[in-house]
């Protein structure tokens, strides 16, 4: 859409806090086209995570939409939410661009890891997200965004545009990190050969690592023993506030191996042990 | 066209001789090279193309754009800052604040007033100087114009780009010549466009990036990006 929107209220709504041993939805608001239904504790390490499958009814989002996430997490919670598949970016109308915001925050003492699974463009997709994540010191967030184009009829069809926009706060009112890409296509020559692209950051500001530059640098090299995938871990700015990963797959099934290994090296890193297996059916 | 004493400080600045250090950095083309990604000329000239296009454009053409018609000193760090926030790569961070710096202490040392005054803020913040912010103050105390200043900005990194080509073996010295002929065209055809004011500084080169970020763990490079 062109000109001031209204602001829209958030779909979904929801507010992860401590009680005990475990982490409960303390605010749990939603609306079409997002679905919640039950919540599960599926890890042992930490044995208060609470994982949240995030459903859509509609099953794709159209270029009308225009959608807006809101997660809070408090002190001591801890918290995983991912998608229940992937999510498709169909045609949007000349002049009209589906929108997505998603506004994260974490206390200090919170953990919170927002893994949705990969968005397929399809051809004339217009799509313009924002991800705005504030962090306290001694918080940490994980997060990670994907995408892959897809022509149904094969005919080489690609999306009109993509902007995608990561604003990382640690706090203050400064940004420390705005990852922004703004796209009509992807590129040519031997990025051509590249199908599917992602992006994860982790944010833990305050944290003390014996080395955070050394675990970036192992993690690089982890990534880089997964096929068909071109990957890097690097510090973010500031360069104590977290790091940043970098995926390029020649399809998405790379890019999905190369979250999957990140996301078990840094579970290992904070809790000693890999998240166990969540396969959606 | 440029007058005469523009166009000679021009080839001045965009010459690659001019002693900022711009031979220590590859932008990407070592990694890629190392990596399998980058063999051949016609390997390096989409990597120039999308240098141009997908970052260059949109990420370092704004921000110089920016710092050129900044009031003052204070609103110039606020762009270096920004350029600092902008960048997700450590490696390219660090690669663009050391050409930034190595510009702006030739600069200074040349007298040029906008480089002396800026220089002396460096020291109270380690996140600036920032290259394209840098060639935007260069560029002014040389009195080049905002379209003078984006040609020999992007010129530099095309000229960067294919000298550290020639060093690192990927293509000979006629080739080069080739290259930088498809790079005059592309730079030519980016800059025909006009950058709209409230443009937002954006990148899309994850190839290049992951190439940079993997610089850490090489055993043996010879350029700093």
């Amino acid at each position: 859409m062109t000109g001031p929107q209204p602001e829209v209220r958030a779909q979904l709504d929801l507010a992860l806090a401590r009680r005990g041993d475990r982490t409960v939805l303390d605010r749990r608001l939603f609306r079409w086209p997002f679905v919640l239904t039950r919540t599960f504790a599926l890890d042992r390490a930490p044995s208060h995570m609470l994982t949240v499958i995030l459903q859509t009814s509609s099953g794709a989002t159209h270029g009308e939409d225009r959608l807006r996430q809101r997660f809070h997490v408090g002190g001591g919670a801890a918290a995983h939410v991912a998608t229940q598949g992937a999510s498709l970016i169909h045609r949007a109308a000349p002049g009209v661009t589906t929108e997505e915001k998603i506004a994260i925050r974490i206390e200090e003492g919170g953990y919170f890891e927002y893994l949705p699974e990969p968005r397929i463009l399809f051809p004339d997709a217009a799509l313009d997200q924002t991800i705005e994540i504030d962090c306290a010191v001694g918080g940490v967030a994980l997060i990670s965004d994907a995408f892959t184009t897809h022509d149904p009829e094969a005919r080489g069809r690609g999306f009109r545009s993509l902007a995608s926009t990561m604003i990382l706060r640690c706090g203050g009112d400064d940004a420390v990190l705005v990852d922004r890409i703004d796209i009509r296509s992807l590129g040519q020559g031997r990025t051509a050969q590249f199908r599917a692209f992602g992006a994860m950051t982790l944010a833990a500001p305050g944290r003390r690592w014996d080395s955070m530059a050394a675990f970036a640098n192992a993690l690089s090299a982890t990534l880089a023993t997964i096929p068909d995938l071109y990957a890097a871990a690097s510090l973010l700015p500031d360069e104590t506030a977290g790091l940043g990963v970098r995926l390029a797959g020649r399809d998405l099934r790379a890019v999905r191996a190369g979250i999957q290994t990140a996301w078990n090296a840094i579970r290992c890193e904070f809790y000693g042990v890999p998240p166990p297996s969540r396969r959606k059916g | 066209m440029f007058e005469t004493a523009t166009a000679l400080a021009l080839m001045q600045y965009g010459d690659s001789a001019y002693p900022a250090g711009g031979f220590a950095f590859s932008w990407g083309v070592e990694g890629l090279a190392a990596d399998g990604l980058l063999d051949g000329q016609a390997d390096l000239d989409a990597f120039i193309g999308e240098h141009l296009a997908f970052r260059w454009n949109c990420m370092d053409r704004p921000l110089l754009t920016r710092a050129h018609r900044a009031d003052d000193p204070a609103a110039v760090a606020a762009i270096d800052r920004f350029a600092e926030a902008s960048t997700p790569s450590a490696q390219m961070r660090d690669g663009s604040r050391r050409a930034g710096r190595a510009l702006l202490g030739v600069s200074a040392r040349l007298g040029g007033p906008l480089c002396v005054r800026y220089r002396a803020l460096l020291s109270s913040d380690v996140r600036l100087g920032h290259l394209p912010v840098v060639q935007a103050l260069v560029y002014r105390d040389a009195a080049l114009d905002l379209r003078a200043a984006e040609l020999v900005s992007g010129w530099t990194l095309v000229n960067g780009l294919v000298s550290a080509a020639v060093r690192l073996g990927v293509i000979g010295h006629v080739e080069a010549q080739q290259s930088l002929e498809t790079a005059r065209r592309a730079l030519v055809d980016v800059l025909a466009e006009p950058l709209p004011d409230d443009l937002a500084p954006s990148s899309f080169t994850p190839l290049i990036d992951i190439a940079v970020s993997r610089g850490g763990s090489r055993a043996v490079r010879l350029f700093t990006t």
